[in-house]
């Protein structure tokens, strides 16, 4: 939409640099050079584009579950420890009803949604408190859809910070706390659910066209 | 759901496949020439098909590594050239005792893999530009130190030990110290945390980069490790001729490339194994072998080399198009 929303998350997990500005997390002010240190941080980005950001497609539900969390599972001379990364996987897989038949499926051959599930275990696996959802329903089905807000719902209430990037203003209306609304790469306005309707965010979101 | 099942159970036995196929192309070639010349199969020949192997299979070995997350390295050929001049000049020249020989042996070539990862990822080279430039000044570099001259070693007792002696009877050490390193490097890979993100970073590297690895870190010690195996090879070679040629292992990097290839991993990275790299370097030593012993000449030996790499690549291309990755 050019209005620079993924442009701020890639700024904020340390893909993109920034040239000002400050970044504080629980009232404390801190340092995002790269993404591992978004990530040192607490803080899991979930791509729009699945296929590239998030996933890795060419290997299994158990790999792509336990990578971000990998230097948790190794003993001290490196080796990971596979009992360890099965039980998280499973678990993974059992909390977020991922439809695989197994943690050795390949991530290619899940649906959409199950993929986007993967990314969210990923996240949850490593026990990250702020995840950054880019259109977490594009591309999904209808169904999975309803599954995914129920998901961010449940991970809300279980004391996650979310903040979920989207362009479909119903979804926005029915998820979301607080919105901020950007036009051009800028803040327009921040808004409570309450005050908040499609005609003030539109208005906001069009304010330098 | 059963459409889902079918598809991993598809992909397991394809798997199996591809394994079992490489080692049942080196059970048929190996079938073919014992029948072909009965010179072929006997333990002499074989032991020799071994040592013969252990350079470019050690080569291997490290580059799979590299191969696995996406990226090449040409410099290893020549690296070895580098590394065995190393070891030969401070064990001949600077009259060095041989553990400190090997020691320089496996540091030159885990600079050199240094050297290569830092150009990949704080210079941002395409690793086949920078492991070029590698290869030229590693090349170089060997003819600078060495005087354009061969260094010999006959007069540093014992160091051929390490390439023809017999710590098991009639099995040379240097085929010993190729499975051996064979068995590192696999457990390395399968079992590690660097093994995964070698993986990890070929199958998809912003991904990667995404879920707080630090991907150039990794990336840097794994051309490292390619350059440890490039010094091990440097180290057995110069063992194995009590020399080191200034002139010997430029085109060594193509087939240690090629057995890799044949061995099924893949050049767009993230997929691979050391088993498969160890069979194709067992293929293409033991191709070159029957040839010779059937006699046909050398000049042949090397054409019918580029042929299995064309095969080779050809029916890796198709296998990823039937898998649907292209």
């Amino acid at each position: 939409m050019g209005a620079g929303r993924t442009e701020l998350a890639l700024a904020i997990v340390g893909k993109d640099q920034i040239s000002a500005g400050e970044i504080i997390i629980k009232g404390k002010k801190v340092k995002i050079n790269n993404p591992s240190d978004a990530v040192a941080n607490g803080i899991g980005y979930l791509s729009e584009d699945r296929k590239r950001y998030g996933v890795l497609l060419n290997q299994d539900v158990k790999f792509n579950l336990v990578l971000s969390n990998l230097r948790r599972l190794i003993s001290k001379i490196g080796f990971v420890n596979t009992a360890k990364s099965k039980g998280l996987s499973n678990d993974a897989v059992k909390n977020l009803t991922i439809r695989t038949p197994t943690i050795n499926q390949m991530v290619k051959n899940l649906s959409g949604g199950n993929q986007q599930k993967v990314v969210i275990g990923k996240w949850l696996t490593r026990e990250t408190d702020i995840l950054i959802f880019d259109e977490p329903t594009r591309g999904i089905d209808v169904g999975a859809k309803d599954e995914v807000y129920k998901l961010i719902g449940e991970l809300a209430k279980a004391g996650k910070s979310i903040i979920m990037i989207s362009s479909e203003l119903p979804e926005v209306l029915r998820m979301s706390d607080r919105i901020l609304v950007m036009c051009e790469g800028r803040v327009t306005g921040i808004l409570t659910n309450k005050e908040a309707d499609q005609n003030l965010i539109m208005q906001y979101a069009t304010k330098y066209r | 759901m059963a459409k889902l099942k079918d598809n991993a159970l598809m992909a397991s036995i394809r798997h199996r496949a591809e394994q079992s196929l490489a080692f049942a192309s080196l059970v048929a070639i190996f079938i073919f020439f014992t029948f072909a010349n009965p010179a072929f199969a006997t333990w002499s020949n074989i032991t020799g098909i071994l040592l013969s192997t252990a350079v470019i299979g050690l080569l291997a070995i490290g580059t799979t590594f590299v191969i696995i997350t996406g990226g090449i390295d040409l410099s290893i050929g020549t690296g070895v050239t580098l590394t065995s001049v190393m070891v030969a000049w401070s064990l001949n020249n600077m009259g060095m005792p041989i553990w400190v020989g090997i020691i320089v042996g496996i540091l030159s070539g885990a600079l050199m893999g240094l050297f290569s990862g830092l150009a990949i990822t704080r210079l941002q080279l395409p690793p086949f530009i920078a492991t070029l430039a590698m290869m030229l000044i590693a090349k170089g570099l060997a003819l600078v130190i060495s005087g354009v001259k061969p260094i010999y070693l006959e007069s540093v007792e014992g160091y051929n030990n390490i390439a023809l002696g017999q710590i098991i009877p009639n099995f040379p050490n240097a085929v010993l110290i190729f499975f051996a390193s064979a068995v590192v490097a696999s457990i390395v890979l399968n079992r590690t945390i660097i093994g995964r993100y070698t993986f990890a970073i070929g199958s998809n590297e912003e991904a990667t980069k995404l879920s707080g690895i630090n991907v150039d870190r990794w990336k840097i010690l794994i051309y490292i490790i390619g350059g440890i195996y490039i010094g091990l090879a440097g180290i057995v070679l110069s063992s194995r001729l009590s020399s080191a040629q200034p002139a010997l292992g430029q085109g060594y990097e193509l087939e240690a490339i090629a057995a890799v290839i044949i061995g099924g991993t893949s050049l767009l990275g993230g997929k691979g194994s050391i088993t498969g790299t160890v069979i194709g370097a067992l293929i293409m030593a033991v191709l070159i072998n029957g040839l010779r012993i059937m006699e046909i000449r050398q000049e042949w030996q090397t054409v019918v080399t580029g042929l299995v790499i064309i095969v080779a690549v050809y029916a890796d291309s198709i296998r990823r198009r039937n898998a649907g990755e292209l």
